[in-house]
């Protein structure tokens, strides 16, 4: 175990070091200037720009501005943003704690939502209202996640009048309400978003779940569970499930960083403002300590998440538990 | 029965989804706070919300509520003298008999949102800090010419100038937001963005700040103590919307009260709603095909700064068709490098027109003939070509500039379209890696500061003037217009100047947007003014019956 640990531990360094050097070396590489301004009206005077760019480091050699970032990043230290002069790191939790509601809200409702639907239709493939539910989440998925957000907002937003179509929480509620009104407020500006995420993740978890649901259920310790007297649902839940989770855990460890960093367009499109738009809006603005510092944990979720998808698959299947006492 | 437990729990799951939108609505106490709540819908947060480091219109609008000027702006603006103005933080001035300064008197009422008074001493620090180089803030350079501030006593201010001009009045009343020295005065002044202050702005102005949440909401409550009154509404709140599509539906479907501009479909919805109304108020925006003076195009270095050639690809384009086509309604043709809202601006001006026989003659006459098969223009075996830089996030510059194309193409000009992003358009157009480009600008209240944009520069700072253009009649003209004090004379000058740039064809004027707000049919909006909507904002009210 103790092997594993370590050799998992340089594996995420060295993948973060590459992801570091690569996102700092294309902003950089990137046409344009954090602080060019504004083309459109009066700017800054050369002299004053020239300032702002040695204060911001801008004027040393690429090599030079990378070792420093390094050097800080390793004590903690991710700078300051260069458009608004705030630590990155705050910048950076904000949105990674937005993005981990979100992610958090949509990978419970798609894990809820592929598991009831993937194991019903895995275990009863005859009952054609479970196969429609399949076709239908898998219909869901195949469309490109703006469409689904912006069906979401016509439907259920602007339509039904029941969800607010953007934004994280009502302004004047998170000023004077209670908490749980707040709470409540940032639920209800939580629901769009996270259904459109939930939708389209939720047929990866179903089409995942229904095949190794459709395998088990032809296994014979199921027909022992069945002929010892067992309910169909308590042979499922009890004994089909637990052998069916670890390829759906496989694919929820994948979805987790990819929801964190990479819900870029539900991000945008509900302006929840989170770790993907606020990546984007860094890139498109030449920020280079929040573009480095987002892609530090990006990389460092990844490697976080997968690790912990070893691990719970390795406690989540008694098959896997009984080969490594076996080998034991 | 078993299928229907998977369907009840899947049932389960969306139900109390849904249960979240319908159990949460706020009591009619509170939707009656709300009614008087301005919501103001906008694409772009704030980038700061102190005064002299705010870069965006955002921001302007933000710290225009916080923070005070010593004198108050009329509608419409007027930038000589100071008849166009009343008092603010400042309740009088005096003149000094050789007007090289103005003493202001500090309205004795006025405090700071903290309740600490205002005073002469704030005056002078908050200059200080707009023209600190340390500072760079990218309006120190409204203040060129002034002297220095100085303080008679706790309750005068006084500016002094270097030279007397006619727009001293409007230069430090206009461009001057008062700060206090007191919250702000020992803070390093290089890195004024992360003191505290700079998350809790303390100001004079008739709100104060409550709460900004970056890249979601900004919100000010009324200083319901203020030396100048209450405003009219309890709350001013800024909603960061996902892009301006998304804003503008914001307000049609009344979760928001203004938008500051709709355009396109936006705008046929909103002139179709019965709760929010299209308001027109007038424009400082132009767009331009600039031309780069220094650049070699077609083999032939410096193409552009041939004035024959430039009015010739001026002739050559419909500006009314192209206009007619990308914006309908909702633009009208450029004069020149002004608008129409422009202080003094004739409009009856004489404009190059479109004349394509003309256009051709001229292409000849300069040795560009229609020789090849393809039938583009061809000198010396090259074709008469030029790249048109464009910034890929506008659509409306898009559109144009395909127009225009096909426009140049019908006279044998080859125009290609290089779309970029915004900050490489930005950084080629700094650095002069350009044939042509589709800019717009937003010109100042100040019909001097043209020339910060078509001024012959010197040296390596060429402030506005990307495309390196120079001349002489109209940077004379411009210059002396600045300086004269009778008005009829001075209205000479600049037309006079601004006839020199139309005739001389820099680069061709296209459009100045028309500009329409969407604002709810609740709230009743005052004194929008071309250069800034927001200004009267304080004054707006809020119907108390509203359709929110």
């Amino acid at each position: 175990m103790a092997a594993f640990f370590v050799r998992r531990l340089l594996h995420t360094i060295a993948v973060m070091v590459i992801a570091v050097t690569l996102g700092f070396s294309l902003v950089h590489l990137a046409p344009g200037d954090a602080l060019i301004g504004d083309v459109t009206q009066s700017g800054r005077s050369a002299d004053a720009r020239e300032r702002l760019r040695a204060r911001a480091g801008l004027d040393q050699p690429v090599t030079a501005q990378y070792s420093r970032f390094v050097s800080n990043a390793l004590r903690g230290d991710l700078g300051h943003s260069i458009i608004d002069d705030q630590p990155v790191r705050s910048i950076l939790w904000r949105a990674l704690r937005n993005s981990l509601a979100l992610a958090g809200a949509g990978l419970l409702a798609a894990i809820a939502l592929g598991l009831v639907v993937g194991s019903a239709e895995g275990w009863r493939p005859d009952l054609t209202i479970f196969h429609w539910l399949g076709r239908a989440l898998t219909a869901l998925y195949a469309l490109p996640e703006f469409v689904l957000a912006i069906t979401l907002i016509g439907v259920l937003g602007y339509g039904a009048g029941w969800f607010p179509v953007g934004g994280m929480h009502d302004p004047v509620t998170s000023l004077v309400g209670t908490t749980s009104e707040r709470w409540l407020d940032t639920a209800r500006h939580l629901c769009l978003p996270a259904m459109t995420l939930a939708l389209g993740w939720g047929a990866a978890v179903a089409r995942q779940q229904r095949v190794a649901t459709a395998e088990a259920a032809g296994e014979d310790f199921i027909r022992t569970a069945r002929a010892k007297g067992r309910s169909e649902l308590a042979a499922m839940l009890r004994h089909a499930l637990p052998t069916t989770v670890a390829p759906v855990i496989t694919v929820i460890g994948l979805m987790l960083p990819a929801m964190v960093g990479g819900s870029v367009i539900v991000e945008m499109v509900f302006a929840w403002p989170g770790l993907g738009s606020q990546m984007v809006r860094a890139v498109a603005q030449r920020d280079v300590p929040v573009v480095s510092g987002a892609i530090i944990i990006v990389s460092l979720l990844v490697a976080i998440s997968s690790l912990l998808i070893d691990l719970l698959i390795r406690v989540a299947d008694p098959r896997q538990r009984t080969v490594r006492t076996g080998n034991a | 029965m078993r299928s229907s437990t998977y369907l009840g729990a899947a049932a389960a799951l969306l139900v109390g989804l849904s249960a979240f939108g319908c159990s949460s609505s706020a009591s009619d106490d509170k939707k009656s706070a709300r009614n008087s709540i301005i919501t103001i819908a906008s694409a772009v947060d704030a980038d700061a919300l102190i005064p002299p480091l705010v870069g965006t219109t955002q921001g302007k609008q933000a710290v225009d509520m916080l923070f005070d000027g010593l004198a108050e702006a009329k509608t419409p603006i007027s930038t000589v003298g100071d008849a166009g103005f009343g008092p603010q933080l400042a309740s009088s001035w005096t003149w000094a008999p050789d007007s090289l300064s103005i003493a202001f008197s500090i309205d004795p009422r006025a405090r700071w949102h903290d309740g600490v008074p205002v005073r002469a001493n704030d005056v002078r620090f908050s200059f200080a800090l707009f023209t600190d180089p340390v500072v760079a803030s990218m309006h120190a350079g409204n203040f060129a010419g002034i002297d220095s501030v100085s303080v008679r006593d706790s309750l005068t201010a006084v500016v002094w100038w270097h030279a007397r001009h006619p727009e001293q009045f409007f230069q430090i009343a206009y461009n001057l937001a008062i700060m206090p020295e007191h919250l702000l005065g020992k803070v390093p002044r290089d890195s004024l963005l992360r003191s505290p202050f700079a998350d809790h702005p303390v100001g004079s102005g008739r709100y104060r700040f409550a709460q900004w949440n970056r890249q979601h909401d900004l919100m000010f409550v009324a200083d319901t103590a203020n030396y100048r009154g209450a405003p009219g509404a309890s709350r001013i709140v800024w909603v960061v919307a996902a892009d301006p599509t998304a804003a503008s539906l914001s307000v049609l479907a009344g979760q928001a009260d203004v938008l500051e501009s709709v355009r396109g479909d936006a705008y046929t919805q909103v002139t179709k709603s019965s709760t929010v109304r299209a308001v027109e108020y007038e424009s400082l925006d132009y767009a331009y095909m600039l031309f780069n003076h220094r650049r070699t195009v077609s083999g032939k270095p410096r193409l552009f700064a041939d004035r024959a050639l430039r009015v010739a690809i001026t002739e050559s384009i419909d500006r009314a068709a192209v206009v007619a086509n990308a914006l309908d309604s909702l633009g009208r043709v450029a004069l020149g490098p002004f608008t129409r809202a422009t202080s003094g601006v004739d409009t009856s001006m004489r404009q190059i027109a479109f004349d394509a026989a003309a256009a051709a003659h001229t292409f000849d006459s300069l040795g560009w003939t229609r020789k090849s098969a393809d039938g583009m223009r061809q000198r010396d075996g090259r074709t008469l070509a030029f790249n048109v830089m464009v910034p890929s996030a506008s659509a409306t510059r898009k559109r144009v500039a395909v127009l225009l194309q096909s426009q140049l193409k019908s006279l044998g000009v080859q125009m290609d379209v290089d779309a970029v992003e915004p900050q490489v358009f930005a950084a080629r157009l700094a650095k002069g890696d350009f044939d042509a480009a589709l800019n717009a600008w937003r010109t100042d209240p100040s019909p001097s500061t043209i020339k910060q944009v078509w001024g012959t520069t010197k040296g390596a700072d060429i402030e506005a003037n990307y495309g390196r253009y120079s001349n002489r009649e109209f940077d004379a003209a411009i210059d002396s217009a600045a300086t004269v004090f009778d008005p009829a004379r001075r209205q000479a000058l600049y037309r006079r100047a601004y006839q020199s740039i139309v005739d001389d064809a820099p680069a061709v004027w296209l459009y100045e947007p028309r500009n329409f707000a969407a604002i709810n049919a609740r709230v009743s909006p005052v004194g929008m003014r071309a250069d800034a909507w927001w200004a009267a904002l304080p004054r707006w009210t809020v119907a108390e019956a509203g359709t929110r």
